[in-house]
Order: structure tokens, then sequence, then C-alpha cells
């Protein structure tokens, strides 16, 4: 007795919901081999070949991987091992509206403000040069806009680490993780046991899912790594976008198979994640 | 302790002074390094920025695009939810909500960009409103599944065996448990299109300009400012909004 009937949710569900992304990606498919666009000339393959021996697509992807994977970890076991000490703060009903706060940082905004703080006349060069550590901007070791990417890092990292936090607390909540500790303090385990063999190892292989889903949001992430990072090669949204707008029209075939690619892995890396429960209990 | 507590004061402190610094910015008549403050304080952009009838324009319309677009995909997420959640398969359909979420929004605009183009909607505000939706309709579906569970369908099945209506079990049964979940749901949708940059900028075509856009140009200009300032006012709904409901927490929080 529901409102909608299953035939028409879905009908309408493939119309809206799956139509226009697979023809998005049938269309960029066409675009990459030849079969439509501005110049094509009827099929070919040298787009694809001129992507695959394009050293930037490379180290955009490698770029893209590197940063998703690092803030994504690094900011989840960062969480767990902040909510283990946090415990009785996290109880607090301020807590949690506190984590949220990130999520009223649109990216553009978050981009924005990294580099006002970042950059070698920003906020933190300001009080390097208070403290009398730099005579001159020059001096500031260079964050933003320089091939390190810190300063996307550390954007990424600030913006994910208390949303983060607010997952893992969920998660230890969840798994009754504080019900194991006592049992475990009770058998004889010390603090340092109960910490690193039984709390974090459950909020870790918890935490697995999603870390792999905000590590796919973070690869495609586009506003941050376009304010702070180098214009090229850049992280790959940003690589791929500067392809599709350039006034070149032989880039844009090019471009659409560089999104196929993205494309492909995200859906592989993610069904292959996905596909069955028991990969994230393997530790 | 004592290094955990730091870094929660360090942590939460670092976005409140965010918030903070953009108000101060906003404020400033120059605030060149290596000042630490602004020299001088007013509040003239504040008021020629209200004064400008075009940016007051697109603030109205990027407020109307987002609201449209966030009741849309929830009521239409609601009803998909609803009757997908039914089938046995229904796994598989939550799978494929999350097709548009393997790319980035902005390539995703690029591959749906020349369906806009053939249509003439590339560069209105209804193409803009439809790329959005398409966006986050899928969105709307996979938060709105969690809440079709057996228990609810059981009550909705009971009501119908008593001879309640479609309309009837819909408005009495299912609307008034999920009036929470809707209220958070639309939020979100909201908030979503509201940040949006990549689809606006692409399906706009350069036409069309959101605060998002906005704040975007004058970043672009190194308008330290107004970028602020612009900045301040796309931060000021979901503010309020954190402001109103400070200590709700959802299903939605967690992802997965």
């Amino acid at each position: 007795m529901q409102l909608f009937n299953f035939t028409w949710s879905r009908a309408f569900f493939l119309l809206l919901g799956v139509l226009p992304s697979v023809a998005g990606l049938v269309y960029s498919f066409l675009y990459s081999i030849g079969g439509t666009g501005a110049l094509s000339t009827g099929w070919t393959g040298r787009y694809w070949l001129n992507l695959v021996e394009e050293k930037a697509f490379w180290i955009s992807l490698g770029l893209s991987t590197l940063i998703a994977l690092a803030v994504s970890l690094l900011s989840g076991w960062a969480s767990i091992q902040l909510v283990l000490r946090w415990k009785s703060q996290l109880e607090r009903p301020w807590s949690a509206p506190l984590l949220r706060l990130p999520m009223l940082f649109p990216p553009i905004v978050a981009a924005f403000i990294g580099y006002q703080w970042l950059s070698n006349s920003g906020l933190l060069a300001r009080l390097a040069f208070l403290f009398g550590w730099i005579k001159e901007p020059e001096a500031f070791p260079a964050l933003v806009n320089s091939s390190n990417q810190l300063g996307i890092f550390f954007t990424l990292f600030t913006l994910q680490l208390p949303l983060f936090c607010l997952f893992s607390w969920h998660q230890f909540k969840e798994a009754k993780v504080e019900q194991y500790l006592e049992q475990a303090a009770i058998l004889g385990a010390s603090k340092r046991q109960q910490h690193w063999t039984i709390a974090v190892p459950i909020l870790w292989s918890r935490m697995k899912p999603t870390m792999l889903l905000y590590g796919v949001f973070l690869f495609g992430a586009y506003e941050i790594p376009l304010v702070l990072g180098q214009p090229y090669p850049g992280m790959l949204s940003v690589f791929l976008h500067n392809k599709f707008s350039r006034f070149d029209l032989q880039e844009i075939p090019v471009a659409y198979a560089g999104t196929l690619v993205y494309a492909l892995l995200v859906f592989g890396v993610t069904l292959y994640f996905f596909k069955t429960p028991n990969r994230w209990a393997d530790e | 302790m004592k290094s955990s507590n730091l870094l929660s004061i360090g942590l939460v402190g670092g976005f409140l002074l965010a918030i903070l610094f953009l108000a101060v910015g906003s404020l400033a008549t120059e605030w060149r390094f290596p000042a630490l403050l602004p020299e001088r304080y007013t509040f003239e952009h504040w008021e020629a920025w209200f004064q400008k009838k075009a940016w007051m324009y697109y603030l109205v319309l990027s407020l109307l695009l987002s609201a449209a677009v966030s009741i849309t995909a929830v009521c239409l997420g609601l009803m998909t939810a609803s009757g997908l959640s039914r089938d046995k398969r229904s796994f598989l359909w939550l799978r494929l909500s999350y097709l548009p979420y393997g790319l980035s929004p902005v390539l995703y605009a690029y591959s749906m960009q020349f369906f806009y183009h053939i249509s003439g909607l590339a560069g209105t505000w209804l193409g803009v409103y439809l790329a959005q939706l398409i966006l986050v309709y899928p969105f709307a579906v996979v938060l709105f599944f969690t809440y079709f569970d057996s228990s609810m369908h059981h009550l909705e099945d009971q009501a119908g065996s008593l001879g309640a209506s479609r309309a009837v079990v819909f408005q009495s049964i299912t609307l008034p448990i999920l009036r929470r979940p809707v209220q958070t749901i639309l939020i979100q949708l909201f908030l979503v299109s509201w940040f949006d940059y990549g689809i606006t900028s692409v399906i706009g075509s350069g036409q069309l300009k959101t605060l998002t856009l906005i704040v975007y140009q004058y970043i672009g200009e190194s308008n330290l400012i107004y970028s602020s300032l612009a900045s301040c006012i796309l931060m000021a709904p979901p503010m309020i909004l954190w402001l109103l409901q400070p200590s709700r927490s959802t299903k939605q929080d967690i992802p997965v």
C-alpha cells in the first residue's frame, strides 16, 4: 500500500536517476572514439592513445589517488584515536553540533580560507612574521599553488577530520566498544592492550566503508584543488576541466576519454569493495 | 589527555576562527601583509552589496533555485523510494542510485553538456535546475530508502488492509513518521544545491551567476573584502540552520 507502485517508481527512477548518467557516459565514449563532436572525422583510437601517452594525465591520476588516500586514511585513523581519547567529551550535547561545523563551509569558501591562511602572505605567514620567524613573505614555505600540494591536503584533512570523528563516535556506540573494553579490563588487559588490540581494530574495520566512500568524493575534489593547487597538471577534476575548456578542440575528445577512465576507476573500486560485505571483515 | 584537549580546542576553534575571519575580512578597509588585523573597519561594502540590484537578484535566484531543486528532489525521492523499496532486488536500485557519484559534479556536467546544448537548456535557469535535480534526486532516493524498511511496509499494509486508500496511508501513516527525516533531507539537498559550483558553471555556460560563482569570481580577482563578504552570505543559510537545530542527530550523519 505504498504511494507509488513499483512499476511507476522503477520507470521514473530509470528515467531521472539512471538514464542521464548512462547517456552522459555513452556520449563521452562516442566522443572519445571520434563518433561525434565538432571535429569528428570518423572512428579512431588516437584520442585514447593521446591520453595514454600524456604524462600529465598519469601524474594527475596519481596525485588524485594519493591525496584521496592520504586524506581519507589519515583522517580516519586520527578520528579513531581522537574518539577513543575524547569519549567523555563526546557524550556532551554540544559536541556533535560542533563536529558538524565543517559542513557549514561550501568547498569554494573552504578553498578561499585555505588560501588566505596558508599562502605566503596569509594569516600563518603574518603570525610567523610577528614572531620574527620570517622577514619577508617569500620566506614562508610554499603551501598553496605549489608542487607539494600541501595546501590541498591540509584543507581537505581539516574539513574531513571532525566529520570522521562524528562517524567514528557513532561506530564506537554502535559496536558497543565500551563494553568490550570493560570486559577486557576485567580479564586483565592493560590500557594499551585495550586500545590497540580491541578498540582500534574494531573501529578501523567499521570505518573502512566510510573511508572508501569519502575517498571517492575526495578523489573527485574540484573547488579546493582549483584554488589551492597547481594549474598544471593539478588534481584529475581540474586537469580534465582545463582540457574541456581549452581553445584547442582536439583536446575535448581526450578529456572525454579521461572522464571515462575516471568513471570506470571509481565504479570498479566501489563495486570491488562493496560487492561482498565480508571484504571488510578481513582484519 | 591534555594534548587531545588542546587538539579539540584547536579543531573547533579553528572553524570558529575561520567564520570570524570572513566577518572581519568583509568589514576591512585594507588588510595588507604583515598586519594581523585590518587597520580600519567599515560597513560600506555591506551597504554597497545590498544596494547593488544585480547582486540581490542573483542572491534571490540562488535561493529560489536551491529551494526548487531540494523540494522537487524530496517529493520525487520520497515517492520513488516508497515504491522501489518494495522490490526484492531493492539493493540493486540502491546501488544504481550511486551512479552519479562516480563522477565529480563538474565532470558529470561535462558528460551531459551536449544534451543541454541541443535542447537549448544550456545557459538557462531551467537547465541548471534540471542538472542539479538529476544530481540530487538519486541522493534523495538513497536517503529515503533506509526509512522504508519492513516495519514501515508492515504499517502501510496494515492500514491498507483496513481500507485506507493510498493517499490516506501516505498522509496519515508515511508522512507523519517521516516528518523529521523529510526536514533533514530537505535541508541537506538544499545545501548540496546551494554549495554547487561545478554544475552551475558548466551547464550555466558562464551566462548565469549563483552566489558560489560570485564568490569564485571575487577569489579570481583577488578581492579579499568582497570574497569574504560573499562567503559570509553564502554561509548564512547553513549557519542559521545549524544554530536553529544544534543538537539534532540523524541517520543521515552516517553515510554507510
